[in-house]
């Protein structure tokens, strides 16, 4: 039997039922890294010592996972994807690692992603890209782009990511699984790497939209160790929520296959209704924000790295740290602070506002969560501001806060994934979650393997 | 927006960052590059509009100052002094 592509869901039944063991999961995944981590690059360590569940019987009692290699996890390597951290072991776990091992799931991996979340394609990892496993000589998307491609191949039941600027979402759709953006503090940042602490988020990267709600519904909710984590409600049960089309996020520049997905995509969802297309006015200064604000708080998060404490010395900080560090310092540096940073922080208040405007009259919004499908390997690499644009249509609801799911619905002529973005106001992550499942009800593009 | 060298030199000083003279060139012209981008900004009217710091609206964050058995160091991991103050 095929136990590597089993959902959670199919696990756990597979194991109350005995038709499996914990073991033979675990095996089934480590197995697996060792067969096809060479050639993806996924994982950066494997923790394959036996280790038992904490919780055999809970909701993710001894289901094997992986874990972004920017979630602190005690006495086990943590290197954020950078040289800084190479030999770098925590001394203490992260809040949303805890709350998985206490449900019972078991760690088997830390994933590659690009060094400290700077990226959209994981080939700003110290420690070499990974590889889309639909097609190697592609990226899988960042900066969470090792933790998809363990969910997308099988070498892990689910990971978790981190979506700064669309981080979790954009590897997601590249790859072919479910990735949630969840409410800004629904998940506790406790243990995660800090990129830019007013955007950073935490959220599972699954094979299914059910498999995200069980691991979400593990992880989220209050944390006395994170002051800005909040405790998201329930989904709304309501009937004919009306889905909103923003007009930014189609038409010309994006690639043809994957607008026709998306607008199918909604046809499923709305069964025939015609989504309803407003306008996100704001949408055309979101990235310019974003390289403003995001790297501001780097700037200041990054100071930390001074090898007096831990890591190596700042010399080992890679090409885009240091752009984004010194691009942080520029914009918050004397005389320039009103222009750039206050300038971008108001920006973003009007970015939001957009977003509050658009769920007065609309439920949920639907986009693609990429213009295009999965890029070539050394495509944007070179240009810092092209590959800044792959994020276009991810970066607004960071800002705003809010939370989004990325969704398979679709593939392009080359067989490679296209994803869709659903888009919700503030706190309605289950509700995003149970739309999702109910679409992958109706539909199978979740259940192909690369 | 063009960024001279000395400015970059500067930020990288400010930055804590050892730059080699061709990084000093090539960071250059990408900086430049992106602040060209972000100077899109300036045309939008933000008169009055509050910068949005906050997401969750939460302020004074309080919880009980209660010990955590499990956050204890343990006996190796630390150094033990005589009080000096």
């Amino acid at each position: 039997m095929e136990l590597h592509y089993l959902t959670i869901k199919e696990a756990r039944a597979g194991l109350k039922n005995r038709q499996f063991s914990g073991e033979e999961l675990r095996q089934a995944c480590l197995t697996r890294i060792k067969k096809l981590n060479p050639k993806l690059n996924a994982v950066l360590t494997v923790i394959d010592k036996p280790e038992s569940s904490r919780n055999p019987n809970g909701p993710l009692g001894e289901i094997p996972f992986s874990a972004k290699d920017v979630f602190v996890t005690r006495g086990i390597r943590t290197t954020a994807g950078s040289k800084v951290l190479e030999n770098y072991r925590p001394e203490y776990t992260a809040t949303a690692v805890e709350r998985l091992l206490d449900a019972g799931a078991v760690l088997i991996a830390k994933d590659n992603c690009d060094a400290w979340g700077h990226g959209s394609s994981t080939e700003n990892s110290d420690f070499g890209p990974s590889k889309n496993p639909w097609d190697v000589t592609r990226v899988p998307g960042g900066s969470s782009g090792g933790s998809a491609v363990t969910v997308a191949s099988g070498l892990s039941f689910f990971a978790l990511g981190e979506d700064t600027g669309g981080s979790i979402r954009l590897p997601a759709s590249f790859c072919g699984v479910t990735g949630l953006k969840v409410s800004y503090g629904a998940v506790s940042r406790y243990g995660s790497i800090a990129f830019a602490s007013s955007l950073d988020t935490v959220g599972p990267i699954t094979r299914t939209a059910a498999d995200s709600e069980l691991v979400f519904n593990v992880v989220a909710g209050r944390d006395p160790n994170d002051a800005t984590s909040v405790t998201v409600g329930p989904a709304l049960t309501r009937k004919n929520l009306k889905i909103g089309l923003p007009l930014e996020y189609f038409g010309k520049g994006n690639d043809p296959e994957v607008e026709k997905a998306v607008l199918e995509a909604v046809r499923v969802i709305t069964e025939g209704v015609s989504g309803e297309t407003l306008s996100l006015p704001h949408t055309k200064y979101a990235v310019a924000v974003y390289y403003l604000v995001a790297t501001s708080e780097v700037s200041s998060n990054l100071s930390r790295y001074d090898a007096v404490r831990y890591g190596r010395d700042r010399s080992y900080l890679g090409a885009e740290a240091k752009r984004r560090i010194m691009l942080g310092t520029y914009a918050l540096s004397a005389g320039y602070h009103d222009a750039y940073y206050k300038k971008a922080m108001q920006v973003r208040t009007l970015v939001k506002r957009d977003f509050e405007r658009a769920f007065k009259k609309v439920d949920f919004l639907i986009t693609p969560v990429s213009p295009t499908t999965a890029f070539k390997l050394g495509e944007k690499k070179n240009d810092p501001l092209t590959m800044y644009l792959s994020d276009i249509m991810t970066i607004p609801v960071n800002l705003a806060g809010i939370p989004a799911v990325s969704v398979p619905c679709g593939f392009s002529k080359d067989g490679l994934p296209i994803g869709m973005q659903i888009i919700g106001p503030y706190g309605s992550d289950r509700t995003l979650l149970a739309i999702a499942k109910a679409y992958q009800q109706k539909t199978h593009f979740h259940e192909r393997h690369p | 927006m063009k960024i001279s060298t000395s400015e970059v030199k500067k930020i990288a000083a400010l930055a804590g960052l050892k730059l080699t003279p061709a990084e000093v060139r090539k960071f250059g012209l990408q900086l430049s590059a992106v602040l060209d981008y972000v100077q899109a900004l300036k045309k939008v009217n933000t008169e009055n509009v509050k910068e949005t710091a906050s997401l969750t609206g939460l302020t004074n964050v309080w919880r009980a100052d209660r010990e955590n058995k499990k956050r204890y160091l343990k006996k190796g991991d630390y150094f033990r002094v005589n009080r000096i103050i």
